[in-house]
């Protein structure tokens, strides 16, 4: 008996001191609210996303916060489900009553997301999605900060066109962020007055390319330009080697960006170009020493999704310095005129919240490393162009 | 385009036959046992990956050749499958295709997740026999080669035992007819736990053989289950070698749809052809008239 | 004190509310031919189903050769010696003949093949060695699946309507299978409603009705007692024969 009355003090004086410290710091802190993917799909990426958010809460405390008040983080697994999200923004709002609003990783979950906060008028910074479609739906509360999938391929088509490179083979999953990605490569493609040759869709489960390269072959395309992932991007390139197929550009949206396309493909990576969205060796400022700092703490290289979840949390900083409040509207208005450069790289929104300003970095593989090719002022190698032919190798 | 000269389409025919004989390995283990245990298992390609993610680990960690961990995975494999046949599939056969269908994903549910905590849901990848074979115009993919080759072997390997041992004759007769094969003094429940060792061991062949040709992650099981379903249905439910020509068939289509069509009709050609073999012949290719 | 090889004791087995068997008893002698009779769904095909192992949810004891089966799975049994066919012939349609005959082979026998070659060709079904299960004749059938019963080489034989459905030539042959090798001490209980059959194959003949051996008896006293045709026909008759 007397067990159960230790025991039930002992709760009582818990959940007074758990009253007590709410209580204590409402008055002095700022809560951030966010959805983090801690299970299912973007587990990892989640967890990095998240490491990014608590490096970056640590620094502005050690500052002595924002306003004065320092910032505390609230988060819930979202399981990389869109309806788990969608649930879990409508309590960090109606419940956790937070100040401020990170989104959560993916485009999927970011789409359920957005519509809560939409619903509650609450601006949301986008840490984890780039595809087009969230800000073409009228919202007025999602700030995204990726680079858009539209303007992936940008760099690497203007490089082309500088060394004479006419004809594009383009070939794409067929879900939305590929799709996005060739719609981008279509438009600067004419744009830049070079021709689309080969345009072709795949479906989500292809592992067999042989087909699409036999085609390909006949009609020789300068560059092969493919809206991917990593699993159909190392299997085209391999199937290209073993078909030899030739370009002098292999370009892949998602799959040359990760550490994972080296290790899959061993030296038939070299010379295929990417994207990413950030590399720990960005020359952007704070990048270095932020990823010194990440490195140190979590024993591993960051990763873009850590990259990320640091800039949004600079993004809501510096708009909560601008409106010199949490209040919604003002906070809404600082990150619609907001131009600043993160750990992340460049923000700067247009009048839908739509990332307009950061631009796209091109990776290729040069001797076994992943290297940043494009923008020139970003860069740290020289592009190795063209691609070295199959026989030659 | 010159698509129509011989080399382009004798090279379309050896790239389908090379895909289709490893969908082939893959879907007569799940047909052997559905056959057999008319069990659907939902986790078979999880078994694949299974064998794919041991692959890797030999490789990346003892830095085995996957060609040589084949002798490694399978029998481990195989063993697995035995003690989880003995353990849970056993108490689902003869129960409602329901039950044992709920079972079996509950099986690639816990598989995936497992497969998610421990290697992340990254795209692993084995670099190794990697290239092709030229003659002439004519390219081969090596590891390709090598994979149908051995698809084809051990399917034939296993058909052969179905066919000539004792044992493989008592796996067929519990197929047919279990309740008198049990009167004819076979073990029931061992050939039953041998029919699912068996078909995840070779699943798991495949797996060890896709690490070289493909990229996959936890949850790339999806993928090919349901290719695996099509072309049982196509080569008829129950029947080891209506998978086999099911499983080549659908290699040479989906390779030829793919080379004058797109590839993303290549995708949906095996429902396509699911639909029009049901219709001319509803049972499948070699379909059992006797299966409900 | 006869020398028992089948002794079943109070083997009870009921089906939802229904009893189908109420405590039967028998007792088989080696190496004799034991007869069961009685009227449609009077616990005859249940009462093989329960000795034969197929049917494990009944009560009582079976003793094979002293030891008790009841409970044990129905391979096991086989390969104890007790081996059985079913009322509705079951080969393996897919299977040849002379798979058929060797799956039920026991594990390790060498000979299975010899032993099935030598069997058809007793009945004289050599010629169907590779015929599929499926495309044999209802009879033929029949006959396949008494042979395969006989691979193993089993002391005990269960035979279940054995002759139901078969043309009188294959019937013959059946019966002259059972005789001869009753004559080399295989023991057979058979259940059959042919009273001429019964009067000339079995030492012993057991009335079942309505899931109880209402009697039991010699030959010769089926033989001469009338009532045992009736009983065979429409049950319920209550009587004893003379032992
Ligand atoms: N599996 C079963 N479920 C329910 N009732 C059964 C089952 N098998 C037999 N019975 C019943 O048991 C009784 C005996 O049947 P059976 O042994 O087949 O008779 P017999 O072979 O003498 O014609 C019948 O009333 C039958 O309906
Ligand atoms: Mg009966």
């Amino acid at each position: 008996m007397s067990r159960f009355k230790a025991l039930l003090s002992m709760f009582v004086v818990c959940v007074a001191a758990q009253t007590l410290s709410v209580a204590l710091a409402d008055s002095k802190e700022f809560v951030v609210g966010a959805s983090v993917a801690l299970s299912g799909k973007y587990a990892r990426t989640g967890q990095e996303q998240l490491h990014g958010f608590q490096m970056w809460v640590d620094d502005v405390n050690a500052r002595g916060g924002v306003l004065g008040r320092k910032m505390r983080l609230v988060h819930y697994d979202d399981e990389s489900k869109p309806e788990v999200g969608a649930k879990l923004y409508e309590k960090l709002i109606t419940q956790d009553k937070v100040d401020l609003l990170i989104g959560p990783y993916s485009s999927a979950v970011t789409m359920a997301a957005s519509t809560v906060a939409e619903k509650h008028n609450f601006p949301m910074v986008s840490s984890g999605a780039s595809s087009a479609k969230i800000w073409e739906r009228g919202y007025k509360n999602t700030f995204g900060l990726y680079t858009l999938a539209e303007v992936y391929m940008d760099p690497i088509l203007e490089f082309a066109k500088n060394n004479g490179l006419k004809t594009v083979a383009l070939i794409y999953e067929n879900t939305a962020f590929p799709r996005s990605v060739a719609a981008g490569v279509r438009t600067k493609a004419t744009a830049l007055g070079m021709k689309v040759v080969f345009d072709e869709e795949y479906g989500k489960a292809s592992t067999d390319f042989s087909s699409m390269i036999l085609k390909m072959k006949a009609i020789k395309p300068d560059m092969v330009i493919g809206g991917s992932y990593l699993p159909d991007s190392t299997a085209f390139m391999r199937q290209a080697r073993e078909n030899r197929l030739y370009a002098k550009i292999f370009a892949f949206a998602v799959g040359p960006g990760l550490p994972d396309f080296g290790k899959n493909l061993g030296a038939d990576a070299n010379g295929v170009m990417g994207n990413t969205q950030w590399e720990p060796e960005l020359k952007i400022p704070g990048a270095g020493e932020f990823s010194k700092k990440y490195k140190a703490k979590y024993g591993h290289e960051p990763g873009y999704h850590a990259g990320g979840g640091y800039g949004a949390g600079q993004v809501l900083e510096a708009a909560v310095t601008r409106a010199l409040s949490v209040d919604r509207d003002k906070v809404r208005k600082a990150l619609y005129e907001l131009d600043i450069v993160t750990t992340f790289g460049r923000f700067k929104v247009d009048g839908t919240g739509k990332q307009i300003g950061k631009p796209a970095y091109a990776v290729e593989w040069i001797n076994g490393e992943r290297e940043i090719i494009l923008p020139k002022d970003a860069a740290t190698h020289d592009p190795v162009f063209p691609f070295q032919d199959w026989s030659k190798r | 385009m010159a698509l129509f000269e011989p080399t382009i389409l004798l090279q379309l025919l050896i790239a389908g036959l090379l895909t289709g004989s490893l969908y082939a390995l893959l879907a007569s283990g799940l047909n052997l046992v559905f056959g057999v245990m008319r069990v659907i298992n939902i986790a078979h390609a999880e078994f694949m990956l299974l064998g794919a993610y041991l692959a890797w680990v030999l490789y990346v960690y003892a830095n085995v050749h996957p060609l040589l961990s084949l002798f490694i995975v399978v029998p481990a494999v195989f063993g697995i499958g035995w003690v989880l046949e003995r353990t849970l599939i056993e108490h689902v056969v003869g129960r409602p295709l329901l039950t044992s269908l709920l079972a079996t994903y509950g099986v690639s549910i816990i598989m995936v997740n497992a497969g998610l905590l421990v290697f992340a849901s990254d795209f692993k990848s084995v670099p190794q026999l990697q290239g092709a074979i030229v003659i002439g115009e004519l390219a081969i993919s090596k590891p390709r080669l090598v994979a149908g080759v051995l698809a084809v072997i051990l399917t034939f390997a296993v058909y052969l035992f179905l066919e000539i041992t004792r044992l493989g004759k008592a796996v067929r007769a519990v197929a047919e007819h279990p309740h008198v094969a049990t009167i004819c003094g076979i073990d029931v429940q061992r050939i039953r736990m041998l029919t699912f060792a068996l078909a995840v061991a070779m699943a798991a062949a495949a797996g060890v053989m896709l690490t070289m040709i493909y990229s996959f992650s936890p949850d790339t099981g999806a993928d090919f289950i349901q290719k695996c379903f099509a072309i049982i249905i196509i080569g008829g439910m129950g029947n080891f070698l209506g998978a086999f020509y099911g499983g080549v068939l659908l290699g040479v289509v989906e390779a030829f749809v793919g080379g004058f069509g797109t590839t993303q009709w290549a995708e949906a050609v095996a429902y396509l052809l699911l639909v029009l073999v049901l219709l001319i012949r509803p049972t499948g290719l070699k379909g059992m008239a006797d299966v409900k | 004190m006869a020398d028992h090889i089948l002794v079943v004791r109070g083997v009870r087995r009921v089906f939802g509310g229904v009893e189908a068997l109420k405590g039967v008893d028998l007792d088989v002698v080696r190496g004799s031919v034991t007869g069961i009779i009685g009227p449609n769904g009077s616990g005859k095909t249940t009462l093989f189903q329960v000795i034969s192992g197929m049917d494990r949810g009944a009560t009582g004891s079976v003793m094979l050769d002293g030891r008790e089966i009841l409970g044990c799975r129905p391979y096991f049994v086989y390969q104890c010696g007790l081996a059985r066919t079913f009322q509705l012939s079951r080969v393996f349609p897919q299977l040849t003949v002379l798979e058929n005959l060797i799956v039920a082979a026991r594990r390790h026998d060498r000979g299975a093949r010899s032993r099935a070659l030598e069997l058809l060709e007793r009945v004289k079904l050599e010629a169907y060695n590779e015929v599929l299960g499926s495309d044999l004749s209802y009879g033929q059938q029949r006959l396949v699946e008494f042979l395969r019963v006989l691979m193993s080489d089993p002391s005990v034989i269960l035979l279940d309507e054995p002759a139901a459905g078969v043309n009188p030539t294959l019937r013959a042959t059946l019966w002259d299978m059972v005789r001869h090798l009753n004559g080399l001490g295989t023991t057979f209980v058979i259940i059959e409603h042919n009273m001429d059959v019964i009067s000339d194959l079995c030492q012993e003949v057991y009335v079942l009705s309505e899931g109880e051996v209402i009697a039991r008896g010699s030959r010769r006293s089926v033989a001469t007692n009338s009532c045992s045709r009736r009983i065979s026909g429409s049950g319920a008759a209550h009587e004893r024969f003379a032992a």
